[in-house]
């Protein structure tokens, strides 16, 4: 048995290898004849690739869930909680359950006093504050003996778990892990585990990391400009906040928010689990019945109400920073599945790369600028597209000077229509970055869930296929119609004035 | 199509579920799995050698249709001579931007650009690598620009002088991000001035010349000096006649590598920092590791996966991060490098006032590792987790050419991956402790730190202590990065 096994899937024997790809290659790379879906009883999409390349499994779970879902006050939370669901369950990561929620209530009410004592008021009771933060110390100390420290993590690692994290973006929430193919049962087990029976133990701590995170990306460079320049983009959009959220809502956000917020969008009818790799469907269907289907269906989730209004005049953000000087000009598109979608991305594949207009015209013709691109679309509520750019400063160009150059390439969009060729090269591209990103099965299986979870997974062949409709007019038409001075919000960054580094020799 | 077999599987899936609802066990330690056994892909059986003696590693991969080349050339930036820093990496680009005397750049970046295809090519300190990928149906024609940059690069002018200007600018940000300041900063502390740590600057990099490219290119682009992973959908037999004819004509002849001084091994103890205004201290805290040739690299790297190598299980991340919420990043590292001792060292990037503290907590670790036994637990985690994801570094068949491709580069036998998991299992806890001893020296570290120097130094009242009490406090200068003054 164990020997037909190996003989079956190790990558040795080419005779296999060749026998698959003459069956994939029949079917012309159509993902409709490769992707095998299930929908369990709780709402629950299950989506499914072969590969049989190696014995191992990626499998991720998505959910609809980002920080473009928060509002004021608890910015930030969605990634917050992606890493609170590292830090156990009720079932994982604690010896005595009943012994440590005891104690976790007692922190969260102390907590409770002092969030009170230090937010809800302008001049708390200092020596209170430090009294109740002692004793909630105290707690977290003696708690420490009912924890098994990041026990979900290794319980992943020790069964060969790799390319384990997760990741929080404006609309979707990630959970990764890459297992042998004989442990998909344990990713179930465990997955299904977070679902049902969150707890958000270590909260305080944690929270404390959240906010290091937040000062590792404060310490990039120019990080404050851009992170204030979507803020004066999206006027109404929840889109004007980073997905690190806001410091002063980090340190405000309750265990009592993460609960609810838990409750509202971690349900089954709001996620996606996907697995590629050396799979056999059927067994796959049969454990995630076993596993998720025991989680109960949640209401559905209310979409985004707020839709970004029209903007009337030209916004500018100007500012200084120890990075190098840039250009940004952001426009309000509409969101994904508008047909002109498409069109933006065509507008992106002639722009870009070295062959792109931008770097030919900017970077090589011209010399004012060392990098230039665009880029941006329809997003699941909105959408924003962007010229960028950052000027050979050496050379004295200046950013405003780029500005007035990017806006030419704008106006070419307008009024000289695409040539065939250059046209046709973008659909090229297109089409062989499609096929290229089926290679990589953590990416496939990323590209599925995402898009699953946005206008369905079929989308990214259609979208494809629309995109090679696209005609020398669209472009003309689109242009005209969004990039306009009263729909654009430009960021000039300038590089700080500041003393030159020091002549002397280093003092080591 | 798929009717048919969708209703035989949910008969079995209704039939099977009324069962299964009370199995589920109460922990995953109960949950048994089916055994797996996995033989890794054998190199030999890939390897092939051209007739101009280049060395090829070869597999049909028939999952998607398109073709995949990668070269390694013998070559690096360590061999940049003094007052050129700079020119094997401005080789390495230009070789691929600079066209050939046969198409110019801006014609190659075209024609790859309308099939879909990419060419590329660069240099590190190490070597030199080129590659390309294209739709299969592609292949004669893109395979016939691929050989010919490496065989006949043109480095054109205007592509010297755009490589040159972009090189100034990037120079000018070489400070901004702290990050890539401290480990700079950090390996010129350890190597000293060697030409690992040579850094370009203006006046270096406008001192290259086209000749100074051409030479370059003569000295080390020779076909038998270079090694190609090649894998994607082609009949092989038909892909290796390709190869023949694409680089036919070019003759193998002796490349001879420069000799690279040798470091003298020196640990230098202390503190070093270096004044940026941001809220967080940057921290390394290390010395020199070993060569990657080293045979202890096994115990080595089981070892460093518990103290700090395996992220949430490690004892490092565990305790930093995890238990006391100092940063979110931390943890150790052994950057095994081939030709020179890689440096060890554990890192954490944490707000000012907790810097002491959290590398206080580190080099206890360090302390510790050296002194009582790891457990059992961490044993079974660390090694379970090297021998159970192994497959991993086989899922592509292009990957899997460059791994042995690598393996060839760096010298190791070509079966080293067929007794790589047994001499993981073969690792014991008196090892760990072993090489722990051996190879971490907690009294002999190079602590840096990039941050503000005054709130890094002095700590805070919950966890008192000051950075002057690890050792002697350096502040060290940035230096213009155009000037290198």
């Amino acid at each position: 048995m164990e020997r037909a096994r190996t003989a079956k899937i190790g990558f040795a024997c080419l005779l296999a290898l060749i026998w698959m790809g003459a069956l994939l290659r029949a079917q012309e790379l159509n993902l409709e004849d490769q992707v095998i879906e299930h929908t369990l009883d709780n709402g629950l999409r299950i989506l499914m690739v072969e590969r049989h390349e190696v014995p191992r499994v990626v499998c991720h779970i998505y959910y609809r869930v980002g920080s473009v879902n928060e509002r004021p006050g608890i910015t930030g939370i969605s990634h917050f909680h992606e890493h609170m669901m590292f830090k156990g369950t009720r079932t994982i990561g604690v010896t005595d359950f009943e012994a440590d929620d005891a104690l976790n209530r007692q922190i969260d009410s102390l907590y409770q006093l002092i969030y009170r004592e230090k937010y809800w008021k302008r001049d708390g009771d200092q020596a209170k504050i430090r009294q109740w933060e002692a004793q909630a110390d105290s707690l977290m100390k003696y708690e420490k003996r009912y924890i098994i420290k990041d026990d979900l993590w290794e319980t992943y690692m020790k069964n060969g778990g790799t390319g384990l994290n997760a990741s929080t973006g404006q609309e979707i929430t990630g959970y990764y892990v890459t297992l042998p193919s004989n442990k998909v049962e344990l990713q179930m087990w465990l997955e299904s585990d977070r679902m049902l029976h969150p707890y958000f133990r270590e909260f305080y701590s944690e929270k404390e990391v959240v906010r290091e995170e937040r000062r590792l990306s404060e310490n990039s460079p120019g990080y404050f400009f851009r992170e204030q320049l979507e803020a004066t983009f999206w006027a109404a959009s929840p889109y004007a906040w980073s997905v690190i959220g806001w410091d002063a809502d980090l340190q405000k956000v309750t265990k009592q928010d993460m609960i609810e917020y838990n409750r509202r969008y971690y349900v089954p009818n709001n996620a996606v689990a996907v697995y590629v790799g050396d799979i056999n469907p059927q067994e796959i269907i049969a454990l995630a019945e076993k596993y998720f289907g025991r989680v109960p269906r949640g209401p559905d989730p209310e979409p985004v109400r707020t839709t970004e209004p029209k903007q009337y005049c030209e916004k500018r953000v100007i500012g200084e920073a120890e990075a190098p000087p840039s250009v940004t000009i952001m426009y309000h598109v509409p969101p994904a599945g508008h047909p002109d979608d498409e069109v933006f991305r065509v507008i992106s594949g002639l722009m870009n790369g070295t062959t792109g207009r931008l770097y030919k015209k900017l970077v090589k013709e011209k010399g004012i600028a060392v990098e230039a691109s665009a880029g941006g679309g329809g997003m699941m509520y909105d959408g924003q597209y962007s010229f960028r750019g950052r000027p050979k400063s050496e050379a004295g160009h200046t950013p405003d000077e780029l500005e007035q150059a990017l806006y030419e390439e704008i106006e070419l969009l307008k009024t000289e229509p695409v040539s065939e060729h250059e046209l046709q090269k973008v659909k090229n591209q297109a089409e062989a970055n499609f096929i290229q990103s089926l290679r990589s099965t953590y990416a496939l299986a990323a590209r599925l869930g995402r898009a699953e979870l946005g206008l369905g997974w079929r989308d990214l062949q259609q979208s494809l296929q629309r995109m090679k409709a696209v005609t020398a007019d669209d472009i003309m038409r689109v242009a005209n119609t969004y990039f306009t001075k009263d729909n654009r919000t430009v960021g000039l960054l300038y590089r700080t004035a500041r003393p030159a580094p020091g002549k002397r020799p280093s003092s080591s | 199509m798929r009717t048919l077999p969708m209703i035989l599987l949910a008969v079995a899936v209704v039939a099977s579920t009324a069962t299964i609802f009370a199995q589920i066990p109460d922990h995953p330690r109960q949950l048994s799995f089916s055994p797996l056994t996995f033989a890794p892909p054998k190199a030999k059986d890939y390897r092939v050698v051209l007739s101009n003696g280049m060395v090829v590693y070869i597999a049909e991969d028939h999952t998607l249709p398109t073709v995949d080349i990668r070269a390694t050339v013998r070559t690096g930036s360590l061999y940049d001579p003094k007052g050129k820093e700079g020119l094997a990496r401005m080789a390495g680009d230009v070789l691929r931007t600079g066209g050939t005397k046969n198409i110019s750049g801006d014609e190659l970046d075209e024609r790859l650009a309308f099939l879909g295809a990419s060419i590329g090519s660069g240099i590190t300190s190490t070597s030199g690598s080129a590659s390309m990928s294209c739709l299969a149906r592609h292949t004669d024609e893109v395979l016939g620009l691929f050989a010919d940059m490496l065989m006949n690069p043109a480095f054109a002018e205007d592509k010297i002088r755009l490589w040159k200007d972009q090189a100034i600018e990037a120079l000018k940000t070489k400070n901004d991000q702290p990050r890539a300041v401290l480990e700079r900063e950090f390996r010129k502390l350890l190597y000293g001035d060697h030409p690992l740590v040579w850094e370009e600057t203006k006046t270096s990099l406008e001192r290259i010349t086209r000749e100074d490219l051409l030479q370059f290119h003569r000295a080390y682009y020779a076909p038998n000096n270079i090694i190609l992973a090649v894998a994607g959908d082609f009949q092989r037999q038909e892909m290796l006649q390709k190869l023949e004819k694409a680089f036919a004509g070019w003759q193998p002849r002796q490349v001879k590598l420069p000799p690279v001084p040798e470091i003298k091994v020196k640990n230098r103890p202390g503190v070093f920092m270096i004044q940026k205004q941001i809220n967080q201290g940057y921290v390394n805290v290390g010395h020199f590791g070993i060569k990657d040739t080293n045979p202890d690299v096994f115990a080595i790297n089981v070892m460093n996966f518990i103290l700090g190598g395996g992220s949430f299980t490690s004892r490092i991340t565990s305790k930093v991060r995890s238990d006391e919420g100092l940063a979110y990043n931390t943890g150790s590292r052994f950057a095994n490098e081939h030709l020179f001792p890689g440096a060890f060292y554990g890192y954490v990037q944490t707000k000012s006032p907790t810097v002491y503290y959290a590398i206080s907590l580190i080099l206890r670790e360090f302390e510790r590792i050296r002194k009582e036994p790891v457990t059992d637990q961490e044993m079974e985690t660390a090694k379970n987790y090297f021998l159970d994801s192994f497959p991993d570094r086989f899922s592509t068949a292009i990957g899997t050419m460059s791994t042995f491709a690598s393996l060839e580069y760096d010298g190791f036998p070509l079966d080293y991956y067929d007794t790589y998991c047994d001499k993981i299992r073969a690792v014991t806890k008196e090892d760990v402790m072993r090489v722990a001893k051996k190879y971490i020296k907690p009294h002999e570290m190079t602590i840096m730190v990039v941050g503000d120097i005054e709130a890094c130094r002095k700590g805070y009242d919950k966890h008192p202590g000051t950075l002057d009490q690890l050792g002697k406090v350096t502040v060290l200068e940035l230096k213009n990065p155009l000037t290198g003054m």
